[in-house]
């Protein structure tokens, strides 16, 4: 396997696009080694199959759960702050990461500390941010809806009666929540 | 720690404590928000306005720096940094004053933030804290727009600035993308620099980094989300979206035309030419489609489009002393006449909940000082002489004729020939509102209306006083600015 890798820099030398071959390499090599583990395990199951009721098999859960209905419906949009929270952390983790470079050089000249205020005041912001949208009642799991106006209510003047109603903060608005 | 924080630093972090307080009061707010019960959250719009008023002190003694090539701070920066501080403490005393808006402390925090991405993009002299302080606009508006509650047009309004912002940055960070991959430089400088030796075929990367400041400006053909947003939108927010961003992304487009674009692809003639053709588009397109508009919300919304591609067009004299003086000067009786006018269409929005002319009849009756005023920022805005307004199209006109004519310039002569021909049009528009206000009677009788609240009357004293007050010290004004 090690004779198909080649160094960068002799195919650079061979051609002016030597250095993408190299990309071209690995990805045939990382296709030949998952391909071949499926066909491996193919083959196993095959000679090994004894499971008999295929539809046990196509079930989401083999054991366990039993599913009701399919996945594929459409999520009530309450979910979305949990869903905009994941995604702030998420992208939280992946900028936390260029710090580490830095950070080492600085650890190296005794900034211990600034770089740990850096980050506390980084990270503390979006903490303080978490438990503000907690306190909101953002991850609530049962939380009311505002009342959308009736349908076919485009006129103006069902518009401002709509608009007094739902323009209070009243106990139906969401991010009025227990606050 | 202190020993280990270099003192050139603790320096530069000085220059930037109009942002640092600005910052620092969102979390201040979100905590606030959590500590206080619900009768007193009008407290959290008290920290707000504490922390913008800190901002604008502190904008005022700011010495001229820059922090590593990403920040800028020149001789027009605490104009600009106080004019933005200044604008949104105005409007967090406007929003005390509406009893029925939603979620006090996150509305105070979106007002903070777009305040602060505006301020950050006045000072950016690198595309990073550009992106940065436009996206921080970006996120906050697209709050605000959609802020009333179960309102379909509110909601309507926030999905299209979702969706025409999101293409807007994604042109932008395209654009940028493009930048640095010709140059290998973020900052306006080396850019510059950068470009100097290439064809005229790259300035097309710095084009579509434009395209995301002016679409907060709202400049043709960036504007058209602008009436829809507008007309959606509480006048609240749109008073929120309309204005500090704008002042911040003018100040952040002649920072990028003066260093990033180099002399020798693109002289003050091809630059002038194109920014004047843009002015101009928008000075047209604003004053016939205004005319054609029936909400008051939608004509200043026109309007808003108008006074953009005005003071581009003082920007296309740029290289020119005093172009950029001419667009701050427009910028802050443009800022000041709306945020009265708007004001006033907040007081109309909460009794009739409608900005529409049919809606708006009968006002001078009803609340005849507050259609007075109406009618004087109406004014202002049209440029009748002894306001703000007139003064703000003028020192404009005064620089696009001085620079603009003979040759390769004319462009930007033809453009200032377009103002005012603009401006005899869009009076129309203006007139439209003035006369469903003060001529026509109500549809039905008057009803008894409550008392305008105390901060709104506060802040219509001071828009009213300022639009009065630019006029009758221009030169003042003018000095300031210098």
């Amino acid at each position: 396997m090690s004779a198909l890798i080649v160094a960068p820099e002799v195919l650079a030398q061979a051609t002016p696009y030597g250095a993408w071959a190299s990309v071209a390499v690995v990805f045939l090599l990382a296709l030949a080694v998952v391909g071949g583990a499926l066909f491996v395990v193919r083959m196993v199951t095959r000679v090994f199959d004894r499971i008999r009721s295929p539809e046990e098999r196509l079930s989401t859960y083999e054991c366990g759960e039993e599913p009701v209905g399919t996945a594929w419906f459409r999520f009530n949009n309450r979910f979305t702050t949990v869903a905009l929270a994941f995604l702030v952390f998420d992208v939280e983790l992946a900028l936390l990461w260029p710090i580490l470079p830095r950070c080492l050089a600085w650890l190296g000249e005794g900034r211990g500390g600034q770089v740990f205020v850096e980050i506390a005041v980084f990270a503390g912001t979006l903490a303080l941010g978490l438990a503000w949208v907690a306190h909101q009642g953002g991850f609530a799991w049962d939380r009311a809806v505002v009342d959308e106006p009736p349908a076919g209510d485009a006129g103006a003047g069902n518009r401002v009666a709509s608009n007094r109603v739902t323009g209070n903060p009243g106990p139906g608005n969401p991010g009025d929540g227990r606050g | 720690m202190s020993a280990s924080f270099p003192t050139d630093a603790a320096a530069q972090v000085a220059q930037l404590w109009p942002e640092l307080w600005l910052a620092a009061g969102i979390p201040a707010v979100l905590v606030a928000d959590m500590l206080l019960p619900t009768a007193k959250k009008v407290a959290t719009a008290w920290l707000g306005i504490g922390a913008c008023l800190a901002a604008a002190i502190a904008a005022c003694s700011g010495a001229p720096g820059s922090i590593e090539g990403m920040i800028t701070v020149d001789a027009m920066t605490p104009f600009v940094r106080c004019l933005i501080a200044s604008l949104t403490a105005l409007l967090l005393v406007l929003g005390t004053g509406q009893r029925a808006l939603a979620d006090r402390g996150a509305h105070t925090v979106c007002v903070l933030g777009v305040a602060l991405g505006s301020s950050i993009a006045a000072v950016s002299a690198n595309l990073l804290p550009l992106w940065l302080g436009l996206e921080m606009v970006s996120l906050g508006s697209y709050g605000l727009a959609a802020w009333k509650g179960g309102d379909r047009r509110a909601a309507e309004a926030g999905m299209k600035f979702v969706l025409f912002g999101g293409l807007a940055s994604a042109c932008t960070l395209f654009g940028m993308s493009h930048v640095y991959g010709l140059t290998g430089h973020l900052d306006f400088v080396g850019i510059g620099a950068a470009f100097a030796n290439m064809p005229v075929v790259a300035l097309a990367a710095l084009g579509l980094v434009a395209v995301g400041v002016a679409y907060k400006l709202t400049i043709v053909p960036f504007h058209f989300y602008a009436p829809d947003v507008y007309e959606g939108a509480p006048a609240l927010s749109v008073a929120v979206v309309g204005l500090a961003p704008k002042v911040g992304a003018l100040v952040a487009l002649a920072r990028g035309v003066q260093l990033a674009v180099p002399r020798t692809l693109a002289g003050p003639e091809v630059l002038g030419t194109a920014l004047a053709a843009a002015a101009g588009a928008s000075l047209l397109l604003a004053a016939f489609t205004a005319l054609a508009q029936r909400d008051a919300k939608r004509i200043l919304a026109f309007s808003g489009i108008g006074h953009a591609g005005t003071a581009v067009l003082a920007l296309a004299c740029l290289p020119a002393e005093g172009a950029l003086r001419a667009a701050l000067l427009q910028v802050l009786s443009y800022s000041v006449a709306t945020l009265g006018a708007l004001a006033c269409l907040a007081v109309v929005e909460q009794d009739r909940g409608s900005c529409r002319l049919e809606a708006l009849r009968g006002l001078g009756r009803e609340r005849p000082w507050l259609a007075a005023l109406l009618c004087v920022f109406l004014f202002s805005l049209a440029g009748v002489p002894p306001l703000a307004g007139f003064f703000g199209k003028w020192v404009v006109l005064q620089q696009a004729l001085g620079f603009g004519f003979g040759g390769a310039r004319s462009a930007v002569g033809v453009a200032a020939l377009l103002l005012v021909l603009s401006t005899a049009l869009s009076a129309w528009a203006y007139l439209l509102v003035v006369r469903a206000v003060v001529l026509q009677p109500a549809a039905e009788p008057a009803r008894p209306s409550e008392r305008v609240a105390m901060p709104v009357v506060v802040v219509l004293a001071i828009c009213g006083a300022a639009v009065l007050a630019i006029g009758f010290w221009l030169d003042r004004c003018v000095a300031l600015l210098a």
